[in-house]
This record gives C-alpha cells, structure tokens and sequence, in this order.
C-alpha cells in the first residue's frame, strides 16, 4: 500500500507518521524546502520537495504506483487539481482531500474526490457542540 | 434559413464574466466590449480595478465586480441574469481550473473557457470536457511562426 500526501504541514505529517506506524509506504510532497528537511530529519527519507500540480514533480514521488492520494494543503484548490490529476491522469482510485469552503464538498465528490473532509465545518461543528449549553441558556 | 441564424449569432451580444482582473483579463473585457458584449470582470483585489480605463467603467461599458471566483455564490451574484460566457483568466492555473469547473458543472454557463500555462494540464482537463487556452503554448506558436516566417 503506498500512498502519496500533498503538503507537509502539521496534518499532513501527523497523517503520514501514522501511516509509517501502521507500516505503510508514504511520500510526502512540499514545496517549501526548509520542511521538507525538517520532516526527513524526523521521520526519515519520506519528503521531497515539489509542486504537486507538476506532472515532473508528481512522478518523482512515484505516483505511477500509488494506491491513494491525500491533499492537505489549505487551498480549496490546490487540493482539487491535484487529485483530479491523480485519478485521472494515474487512475489512482482513492483521493482524500481537505476542503475548506464550507460549502464544497459535494463539489469535489460530484468531480471524482472519493473522500472529503471539511475543516471549516469540523472546526464550526466542534465549537458549537461544546458550547451549546451557554447559547442555550441566553434564549 | 441558416444564413439568416448565422448573422444572428454573430450580431447577438453576449453577457461574458471575465475572472481575473490582470492584463490578460482586461484586454479581452476591452475587445469584448468593444465588440457590443455585456462585460463583467471579476476579482478578489479592489485595486486590481484601476487598471480599467475609467471611461469604460464610468460608461457602464466594462462592469468590475470584487469577488473571489473560486466561490460558487460570487460566480452566481456576479451572473446577475443568465451568463452565456466565462473566462477563467487569471494568473494562478489552479484557480481558474476549478472556478471554471464551478462554473460549468454548478452554474452551468454554456460556455466556460479556462485559460492555463501547461500542457499537462491542457491535456488532462480537455479529455475531461473543459475548454482549455494554454496561452503559453499560443504565444511560443506563434514566435516560431514568425521566425521562420511560416505565416
């Protein structure tokens, strides 16, 4: 099973340190160098340093034998393009991506993402069932 | 009979939102409009605006509009009544790749034309039914064309 993640920030890292746990292959795709050697520095040779919407940069990270795509850039759509590539250029049949406009999501099904995750949505949703009580109490 | 539709699709003008207020963006609000079309041009930077001749837009002639394109709903508040073109024209690939999609899958304009720099991604999303410009490969066709004198 291998599986490529675009951007190495912390949930992207955090997602690629579990996979190595789970004793998975992972490549981590990041286009600021700096992190790229913070993160082979702790978790070993995982990282490179590329732009994902790069065919070139894509088939460094050996795309053409990924099992599942990951993107976890904050950018709606950076994350989009990248897993359209992916599946469709590489066929690569599972892509899960971060979405961050609150309204996206069926979007990105409806153009082949199999899995999404909202973080504005979660984070909304997190708050607002923590604090319900006090909102409640004003009314 | 068909002369006749011909001429009227030549003459008719067309509502056309313009994504992407750099030069590229409005030197075809410009010519759009120039040629009796209903221009609206689109972006997320107030300032980008004054690159538009002023007497353009006090003419009511090419209509800015601040909004972000990758936004379904600024698509939709900048259509106003129904668009029948738009061109997705800024600088940044990624995003005029999926405002254009939003634009044809959501909004359904019936012409959606997606201006890009790579031909990757000029192949990809073509077979996927995008209208795809890649300006880059354009503009290199051309220089050839002339250097060769092939024209």
């Amino acid at each position: 099973m291998y599986t490529i993640i675009l951007g190495g920030g912390l949930i992207g890292t955090g997602i690629a340190k579990w996979i190595i746990e789970a004793g998975a292959e992972v490549t981590i795709i990041e286009m600021i160098s700096g992190k790229v050697d913070l993160i082979n520095a702790s978790l070993g040779d995982v990282a490179i340093c590329g732009d994902a919407l790069q065919i070139s940069d894509l088939e460094r990270s050996g795309i053409v034998r990924a099992d599942s795509f990951i993107a976890t850039t904050s950018r709606d759509d950076i994350n989009l393009m990248a897993c359209q590539i992916a599946k469709e250029k590489y066929g690569i049949e599972t892509t899960i991506s971060l979405v961050v406009n609150p309204g996206s999501d069926n979007f990105f099904k409806m153009l082949g993402v199999t899995t999404t995750l909202n973080i504005t949505n979660t984070i909304i949703e997190g708050i607002a069932s923590t604090t319900a009580k006090l909102f409640v109490e004003e009314v | 009979m068909n002369k006749n539709n011909d001429l009227h699709n030549i003459y008719k003008s067309r509502r056309i939102l313009i994504l992407g207020c750099g030069y590229m963006g409005i030197d075809v609000a410009l010519r759009l409009s120039e040629a009796g079309n209903i221009v609206k041009i689109m972006d997320s930077d107030p300032n980008t605006f004054s690159r538009i001749p002023k007497n353009m837009i006090d003419s009511n002639r090419i209509q800015p509009i601040l909004g972000d394109g990758v936004f379904e709903d600024d698509i939709r508040r900048a259509s106003g009544q129904k668009l029948d073109v738009f061109i997705a024209a800024t600088g940044i690939t990624s995003v005029n790749i999926m405002s254009s999609q939003k634009a044809m899958h959501l909004v359904k304009i019936p012409k959606v034309i997606c201006v890009v720099d790579d031909e990757d991604v000029e192949e990809i999303y073509s077979q996927m039914g995008l209208q795809i410009l890649n300006r880059r490969k354009l503009a290199v066709e051309h220089i050839l064309m002339d250097a060769l004198d092939q024209k």
